[in-house]
């Protein structure tokens, strides 16, 4: 069994990370759209430190010979699947910001049509 | 009726080349409109290409060459071009052949045409490993497409109307090679290639560095296995 003090530790620091990470969405710092893996993980993260029975009980579900290698592989999953959205999201952002670059450089152009045509004509119709 | 012709060039820190590319496409390429695609430089290319007279829009950030096109075939479609041909700053490409490159496509026999270097032998120079890794893809490409085609890195290219408003949407424009070609014969755009002659780089090297010489060809085959798996749309 957890000693009592180890445990009470762990859920104090567990109770920690999922305020700190609703502290950030309430302000903001943190979008909600990007805080849903992070609060389900604090949440898991007390729900793993208070009931020590789920981790006895995950091991023996995927009939592992030591509960350390349970956390470490949930932790790995994790780690992959945050990582993996980061690259999603990147990719999109990237993408996005090729078309905002692209749709500025035309219309940049454009302007300078108008402030010319301006200048030239005295009018305030494009030149064609 | 003659058709509107764009001739697109992307430049990234070509002030020593840009200025005479757009005075040998004046003179020689018979009346296009030049269009320099400035992909954020930091010298004055800007501005040496407005002052011989080519109409220049400025990328704030840099895109590189496949985004900075792609800029040029956004603004040939909002500015109703018939056809646009890609042109490189360094040079290299031939604004004599510009009219040989647009002729398919007026006719309306191709949709593309490609401006090759190995159709016929007219002494360009590859060095051997590039050239090989060039066959490999040349060869992919064209049992994929079900025709020939000699080469697929050609920076050479005049599209069509139809083909413009496609890739304005939608363009491989981290290595856009073979991944193109692929994706615009899945749409069942017809293709052509007629051999150009390249001239000498007037200045500065070739982009493509030892690092890159590696990631190419790996993000090349991944480039064409995604093109392969997606789902027409």
């Amino acid at each position: 069994m957890i000693p009592f003090r180890a445990k009470m530790i762990a859920v104090l620091v567990a109770v920690m990370i999922f305020v700190f990470i609703l502290h950030m969405v309430r302000r903001k710092k943190l979008k909600e759209e990007y805080s849903v893996l992070w609060v389900l993980l604090s949440a898991f993260l007390i729900l793993l430190a208070s009931w020590s029975g789920l981790l006895v009980g995950l091991t023996r579900l995927i009939g592992a010979q030591s509960s350390n290698s349970v956390i470490f592989f949930f932790g790995f999953v994790f780690v992959f699947l945050m990582l993996l959205s980061f690259t999603i999201r990147l990719s999109k952002a990237a993408d996005e910001n090729k078309e905002m670059a692209q749709r500025m450089a035309l219309l940049e152009g454009e302007l300078e049509d108008l402030k010319e045509g301006v200048r030239a004509g005295g009018g305030t119709t494009a030149p064609e | 009726m003659t058709m509107k012709i764009l001739a697109i060039i992307p430049a990234h820190n070509e002030e020593n080349n840009i200025g005479a590319v757009i005075e040998r496409l004046r003179r020689d390429a018979g009346g296009v409109d030049v269009l320099v695609v400035d992909d954020c430089s930091k010298d004055r290319t800007r501005e040496v290409a407005r002052h011989h007279g080519a109409r220049v829009i400025s990328l704030a950030v840099n895109l590189g060459i496949g985004g900075a096109v792609q800029t040029g075939f956004k603004y040939a479609v909002m500015k109703g071009y018939d056809v646009a041909v890609q042109v490189d700053a360094d040079g290299q490409h031939d604004p004599t052949q510009i009219r040989e490159l647009t002729r398919a496509i007026e006719g309306g026999s191709a949709d593309v045409v490609i401006g090759s270097r190995y159709l016929q032998d007219r002494g360009y120079k590859t060095p051997v490993a590039r050239r090989a890794g060039m066959l490999v893809f040349s060869w992919l490409t064209s049992v994929i497409c079900r025709r020939k085609i000699t080469d697929t890195t050609s920076g050479f290219r005049a599209l069509n109307r139809e083909v413009l408003s496609f890739f304005a949407e939608q363009y491989p424009v981290d290595f856009p090679d073979s991944e193109a070609l692929i994706i615009l014969h899945r749409k069942g755009f017809r293709i052509v290639e007629i051999p150009v002659t390249m001239c000498a780089r007037s200045d500065g090297t070739s982009s493509i560095g030892l690092v890159k010489s590696f990631y190419y060809p790996y993000r090349s085959f991944l480039g064409i296995l995604a093109a392969l798996l997606r789902r027409e749309r």
